[in-house]
């Protein structure tokens, strides 16, 4: 359900599933992680984590393990590490921007 | 344990899922649902919140399927279902319960709904056309068309509520207070 260009802004929820998940969890820890995370600010909801999740196995950014627990684990791949290293890249950018062209606004 | 049944007619599932959390507001928490048939059994008031989510499949299909049990695992409950829809309720003391959490997934709900909604709206029209030449069908060419009528008003809102929700994502994410 979350959908973008292979060079395009990760969406929030795409961006810190891909954080939390460099250690391998299950959607509650998702959650827990974001939330813990952002102080509250970022929540994943059910249906959205879901769809994410779903979205990004397709993409090939991460993968379920095939593990013999109740709850399903999914961990980052190599091709999801890329696109993290690649926003992180971008969202720098964009921060040294704003800080160049708003100086004149921190007083 | 106290239960009641209510008979009850929704065109619309946001005025359903309001009613529902407004009966547990009253102590009556939704334990099962048939076809206008809903089934209430007495709790502590406010015990849960209530969600209803439409599927892209039918419960029985295996998406469905993985989308429910990962519901479960996130502390959400799989009420009932009826067709494609689904009674969902989270404890409140588990805390707040969205089902989504961005403009992208809420968008691709919208699209869901707007499609249900116009394909069974176009079914309708059919029935009603079908039924013009025959004299014995007039009372039920009237409850089609208030049933058309109906389905009309709601397609129009949730078409107005997804052109809010593309236009918000155009300009931005969307807060978590929201």
């Amino acid at each position: 359900m979350t959908q973008q260009s292979s060079t395009g802004a990760l969406t929030e929820a795409v961006y810190y599933i891909l954080l939390s998940l460099q250690v391998s969890r299950h959607g509650y820890g998702m959650m827990q992680f974001v939330q813990e995370l952002s102080n509250g600010r970022v929540q994943l909801a059910p249906g959205t984590l879901y769809g994410a999740l779903s979205s990004l196995v397709e993409r090939g950014w991460i993968q379920a393990l095939d593990g013999t627990g109740r709850k399903k684990e999914y961990e980052i791949t190599e091709a999801g590490r890329e696109a993290l290293r690649s926003e992180l890249r971008r969202l720098e950018e964009l921060v040294r921007h704003g800080h160049e062209w708003t100086k004149e606004l921190d007083t | 344990m106290k239960t009641k049944t209510v008979y009850r007619i929704f065109v619309d599932y946001e005025k359903e899922e309001k009613w529902l959390n407004e009966m547990v507001q009253t102590g009556w928490a939704l334990e099962s649902f048939r076809l206008m048939r809903y089934v209430f059994k007495q709790v502590e008031p406010g015990s849960y919140t209530y969600r209803i989510e439409l599927l892209s499949n039918l419960p029985s299909h295996p998406e469905s399927k993985a989308y429910m049990a990962f519901l479960n695992e996130v502390d959400v409950e799989v009420v009932d279902t009826s067709y494609r829809w689904i009674f969902l309720r989270k404890r409140t003391s588990d805390g707040p319960f969205q089902l989504y959490s961005d403009f992208d997934s809420m968008i691709q709900r919208e699209k869901r709904i707007i499609q249900l909604y116009g394909a069974v709206l176009a079914a309708n029209f059919v029935v009603i056309v079908a039924n013009l030449s025959n004299p014995f069908a007039q009372w039920t060419i009237l409850l089609n068309v208030v049933v058309v009528a109906m389905l009309a008003y709601a397609v129009q809102h949730h078409t107005r509520k997804m052109r809010t929700l593309k236009g918000l994502k155009a300009i931005g994410e969307m807060k978590s207070s929201d």
